[in-house]
């Protein structure tokens, strides 16, 4: 009997368990590791590099534009008029975010689908003056804005829609410059 | 496709379809949701504990064993694109650099939701129930990238940290063949993060009761 019950009370004061402290201590642990992921995804979002390894670098921006972005000062904005059949459409996005991404949050960009919100493109239509029923691009910099038509960015041809690149992009840096002089 | 050129290769087509995504998030609460319940409810737990292992090492090496297996699950999709470029004799990602990037991304995305799977794990006896948690967070993760897509104003800050975190728009620009260290951060440091808490919620059940 008494062999019985002696290990019991030898292990009594090693096994008792401070809860509350080991909680504590854990809750820290979570913290402190959340709090690090959030330190380093901060500086992941803001120090970040890019690598185009596309054969066809068909959305990388030439050195020209990003000097030009680099000694762009204040906002450029961008209203994108494109209904959603427009083949260019998705190429237009794609570019757009690169400039985005290259410009370290000085253009914003507006998608109006011209024939799903009519208001709100009336709206822009008569802030920037402009008519038209094709589908556009226009850019707002320092109260100077300019359109930028589709036909303009690309060659599009009617039967076999495959579309020119390296014309578009020439021809988008072109009337992106020209605001900025 | 239907006959008519596109301005993007097979290769981009399928990682950036509806079906990739469909089967891909459904995978991982299949992978995963057995790795600590099962081994819970039948009871296995014991006699593993009681080995020299210590509790950081059972759970990376559940974790890499659900990696490796995952990885495994991936490799015959290599051979679609053989197999096409044999058929078609056309070659079907516009570079090296596309398949580098989306199988990077694979690589990433997976790990992170496999260790999101592993903490649903942890947390329950109940394999069906883990499979839910994960496949809610997995799904509220993918389905939160879409929020770019459907909003109409998106300034420049709002557009980048949604595109942040947007598993879709990452593929979209890393099957292109554009590699990025953004995701790479976000992903790896999101997978230490789950995998340290499914480390602390492993070890609760020492001192909890």
């Amino acid at each position: 009997m008494a062999t019985e019950t002696a290990p019991p009370t030898d292990q009594q004061p090693a096994r008792k368990i401070h809860r509350v402290r080991i909680g504590m201590n854990v809750l820290v642990q979570i913290a402190l590791i959340l709090f690090l992921a959030a330190m380093v995804n901060y500086l992941g979002f803001s120090h970040y590099k890019r690598w185009d390894l596309s054969r066809d670098k068909k959305y990388e921006l030439s050195d020209k534009s990003k000097r030009f972005l680099d000694s762009v000062k204040g906002k450029i904005r961008l209203t994108v008029f494109f209904s959603g059949d427009n083949p260019i459409g998705q190429d237009v996005q794609n570019l757009l975010t690169e400039y985005q991404y290259a410009s370290k949050g000085k253009i914003d960009v507006e998608n109006i689908d011209p024939v799903r919100s009519l208001s709100r493109a009336k709206e822009v239509f008569d802030k920037y003056k402009v008519v038209s029923d094709e589908s556009l691009v226009i850019v707002d910099y320092e109260e100077r804005n300019q359109t930028v038509k589709a036909s303009d960015m690309a060659e599009v041809d009617p039967g076999n829609p495959i579309m020119n690149e390296p014309a578009r992009v020439t021809a988008f840096k072109g009337n992106k410059r020209s605001p900025a002089r | 496709m239907n006959g008519k050129p596109t301005p993007y290769g097979v290769q981009e087509a399928f990682f950036n379809s509806i079906f990739f995504w469909f089967a891909f998030v459904l995978i991982f609460p299949l992978i995963t949701m057995r790795l600590f319940s099962e081994e819970f409810k039948l009871g296995t737990i014991e006699p593993l504990m009681t080995a020299p292992v210590r509790d950081w090492q059972v759970v990376l090496s559940k974790f890499f064993g659900a990696l490796v297996f995952y990885i495994i699950l991936w490799l015959p999709t290599l051979l679609y694109f053989v197999i096409f470029q044999f058929v078609t004799k056309q070659s079907a990602a516009n570079s090296t650099g596309a398949y580098l990037g989306s199988y990077l991304m694979l690589l990433l995305l997976g790990m992170f939701y496999l260790s999101v799977g592993c903490l649903a794990s942890v947390l329950t006896k109940n394999q069906i129930v883990a499979a839910i948690i994960s496949f809610c967070v997995i799904t509220l993760h993918f389905f939160s990238g879409l929020l770019s897509f459907i909003m109409q104003e998106v300034s420049s800050t709002t557009r980048q940290l949604l595109g942040y975190f947007s598993a879709l728009e990452q593929m979209g620009t890393l099957s292109r063949g554009s590699i990025d260290t953004r995701p790479m951060v976000l992903y790896i440091s999101m997978t230490i993060v789950m995998l340290a808490l499914t480390h602390q919620v492993f070890q609760s059940r020492k001192w909890r009761m």
